[in-house]
């Protein structure tokens, strides 16, 4: 008597266990095991995003400053070059060629100091979206050049921004070539 | 009583088990999301701007 009484409270605390361990189980991973008469093919597309410059150069070429005034500008926005000999490029433009839209971010390895030099140089940026940054847009005047300001809160998917750039080349600035690297970042929107 | 034994020994094998699996079970992560913090939705793309500056009397110290 005394040992079926033990072996019943063993069953039932046998019973009770693994229905607990079935209900965590199937709670934390579903069902499985269980055969059914069809198949399910599944297919998982991962978030990846992805941001490039489709125009990725912006070369001015070589150029001097006249005589009077003491300066130039040259301006991207409309290839406009005033009182120099310079190019302007048509600036760059970058795509968010990823699958999910993006914050995009812009910073230069330079400012004017460094990439122009003289006094008074400047070295300025604006974007200009299109109507593909459906967010907050940034960048939209033009902006000396410094830190890593946001063009962009929400870009969609295949937009594109464009960058223009403005220089103000004072006549006294060092001669030689010169570079600056502009690096877009994006960041998936969650 | 031998039967016995040998079932209250199985009964405690299994309730053994269960626990252990109950444990191994609640231990285990099951991603539920996506974790929008990795590197994966991280992404950059540079370009480059360039300048020539010719010398000229002003800048080059020509009189």
């Amino acid at each position: 008597m005394k040992g079926s009484k033990l072996l019943m409270v063993l069953a039932v605390l046998a019973v009770v266990v693994t229905l607990v361990t079935l209900v965590v189980t199937v709670n934390k991973f579903g069902i499985t095991g269980k055969a059914t008469d069809t198949g399910t093919a599944n297919l998982t597309i991962d978030a990846a995003a992805s941001i490039s410059f489709t125009d990725d150069a912006c070369d001015f070429g070589s150029g001097a400053v006249n005589e009077d005034p003491t300066f130039a500008v040259v301006y991207t926005g409309n290839t406009s070059t005033d009182n120099g000999t310079w190019t302007a490029c048509d600036g760059l433009t970058m795509k968010n060629d990823g699958n999910v839209n993006l914050t995009v971010t812009v910073g230069s390895d330079v400012s004017a100091a460094t990439f122009i030099g003289g006094t008074g140089s400047s070295f300025q940026w604006i974007a200009a979206d299109g109507g593909d940054c459906v967010g907050t847009a940034g960048l939209t005047t033009l902006t000396e050049i410094s830190g890593t300001p946001n063009v962009c809160n929400n870009l969609t998917q295949a937009g594109t921004i464009d960058l223009d750039f403005a220089l103000v080349i004072p006549e006294d600035a060092p001669p030689g070539s010169t570079g600056a690297v502009i690096t877009a970042t994006g960041t998936a929107v969650s | 009583m031998d039967n016995e034994k040998v079932i209250v020994t199985l009964l405690l094998i299994a309730i053994l088990l269960s626990v252990v699996t109950l444990a191994i079970t609640l231990s285990v992560d099951v991603p539920t999301g996506v974790d929008l913090s990795s590197a994966d939705f991280v992404d950059a793309g540079s370009a480059n701007v360039q300048l020539e500056i010719l010398p000229t009397s002003a800048n080059s110290g020509a009189s």
